[in-house]
């Protein structure tokens, strides 16, 4: 149990760079095309593969880390490598950096599409202003487009704690926790305890103890990060 | 500025290349024997062997029938909850109303790994079902089909979309309402042929968000069904994985057609879905 904390901290931390970089990234660039044209074919093409079941997505970067035949020991065997090809998931010192690389650029999803509607809600006021002023390009994405997507941002370390605390379905198919406990998660403890081993009292507790923390987040994020996007645009 | 844009486009080209490749190579090895995958790993390989394609649709015909059943029938039930009790609750008063609300919603606070172990039990000790008494002991409830996957599937989509189209119920013009009673419309009229063709956007917005959770869920029909016959896309798939382990060509084909009827929705209903996707990500 004290493992699954430890490896659900890691996958946490992890996540939430992921998310509050690559996406808001890939939002800003597409923001600056000129064409709305070309944006929407781009947005579109970025969220195509959340429509790919997440099942067939984690099945398939379970054969990306085959070790006989998969993708990934293949390119390293490509590039001339021998000795680099590794068990990436049945190795304890690989497996878990394996499942937070999972998913590799990490572009699309419902991160970038809420990112884009928080960019496409800044008024054409600031921009127009911004542009007066001389702000451009990196100089305008630090001070007036991160700001102003500020509330996005939280948003999404908000779901992302609340989902991650609770997810262990990348596990229950890619690993099952192992090997070992090396990437055991809290959910994947309380599954187990309840479904496989009729622990249900101590399912139960590991399910009010997430509970409770998600609970705290939810609080903080209330009390504390709500409509501070006004205050930032000052 | 013609250089800004042509980097960017550089960019975002990498991009969609690394994030699609592992798609295109599934959709490349589908169509191989298992020969050809090890000879001609990188390549496309001829002739394609489309059987592939008759032997994975044999494997997960099934699972796709009984996701197709269970998700039609939970999004059209979360439709049809949410449209009444959503119009109940923004047009009309009634003893206890704001309390029964307010109970509804914060049911969104609850995570789903607080009530995953007590909506199993709730399953198997569904009083009066499956052989169990009134008490809910002896038998096995509604463990192993397709109603415990549905009713829950229901229960839980109908909160957040409650909450959205009670907002937007709530936000009509009450005079619409007023012309529709003196024309004598009853309210069940007045809900078919005024609140549901207004609230079309949204409506279309909730079934897609459902219809892809219920689609994509894992971890409820892993717990609830036995049968290989009940099974749904994604348990069954996790199955056919196992029972297909190396054989890639048949396996690739087996992913390749659990995608497409989705992909085949979005293209045709693309709107609700990046509303669907952007509103169900706010769900918390």
């Amino acid at each position: 149990m004290a493992e699954s904390g430890v490896n659900l901290i890691k996958l946490l931390v992890v996540g939430l760079v992921i998310t509050v970089t690559v996406p808001l990234a890939a939002a800003e660039l597409i923001f600056h095309l000129k064409s709305e044209k070309v944006q929407y074919i781009y947005r579109v093409l970025f969220i195509i593969p959340m429509i790919v079941p997440g099942v067939v997505t984690l099945l398939i970067w379970g054969f990306i880390y085959d070790y006989n035949s998969g993708l990934l020991n293949q390119i390293l065997r490509l590039l001339g490598l021998e000795r680099a090809p590794q068990a990436w998931l049945g190795d304890p010192r690989f497996a878990l950096y394996s499942l937070m690389f999972v998913g590799f650029p990490w572009v699309g999803g419902f991160a970038l599409l809420i990112y884009t509607a928080g960019l496409q809600g800044i008024s054409t006021d600031v921009l127009d202003s911004c542009k007066l002023d001389g702000a451009t390009g990196l100089r305008r994405i630090w001070s007036v487009d991160i700001p102003l997507v500020m509330a996005q941002i939280k948003l999404m370390i908000v779901l992302g704690v609340i989902g991650g605390i609770q997810g262990f379905q990348t596990q229950l198919l890619l690993t099952d926790g192992g090997p070992g406990y090396s990437t055991m998660a809290p959910g994947l403890v309380l599954y187990r305890n309840s479904m496989l081993y009729d622990r249900m009292g101590y399912a139960c507790a590991i399910g009010v103890v997430l509970f409770i923390i998600i609970l705290f987040v939810t609080y903080i994020n209330m009390r504390y990060l709500r409509s501070s996007t006004e205050f930032e645009t000052k | 500025m013609r250089s800004t844009e042509l980097v960017i486009h550089s960019v975002l080209a990498v991009a969609i290349v690394l994030t699609f490749y592992p798609f295109i190579f599934m959709v490349i090895t589908s169509l191989k024997s298992n020969d050809q995958f090890s000879h001609h790993f990188w390549s496309v390989a001829l002739p394609a062997h489309w059987e592939n394609y008759g032997k994975a649709w044999g494997g997960i015909s099934m699972y796709i029938v009984n996701s197709v059943k269970v998700s039609v029938i939970s999004v059209a039930g979360v439709l049809l909850v949410s449209c009444m009790s959503a119009y109940a609750f923004a047009r009309h008063r009634f003893p206890g109303d704001n309390l029964l609300f307010y109970s509804i919603i914060s049911l969104m606070m609850v995570p789903g790994v607080l009530t995953l172990i007590s909506s199993f039990m709730w399953m198997k000790e569904f009083p009066f079902v499956g052989g169990n008494n009134w008490v809910g002991e002896g038998g096995s409830g509604f463990l192993n089909s397709h109603v415990a996957l549905i009713f829950p599937y229901i229960a839980g989509g109908q909160v957040f979309a409650i909450l959205i189209l009670r907002s937007f119920i709530g936000g009509l013009p009450e005079d619409i309402f007023e012309a529709a009673r003196l024309d004598g419309a009853n309210e069940m009229t007045i809900l078919m042929r005024v609140v549901v063709p207004l609230s079309k956007p949204i409506l279309s917005a909730i079934a897609v968000m459902n219809l892809l959770s219920v689609w994509n869920d894992y971890v409820w029909p892993l717990i609830i069904i036995s049968d290989d016959a009940k099974r749904t896309l994604p348990i069954g798939l996790a199955f056919f994985q196992g029972v297909h382990g190396t054989t890639y060509g048949p396996l690739m084909a087996g992913y390749t057609l659990a995608s497409l009827p989705l992909l085949t929705l979005f293209f045709f209903a693309m709107r609700p879905f990046v509303s669907g996707l952007t509103s169900g990500a706010i769900k918390v």
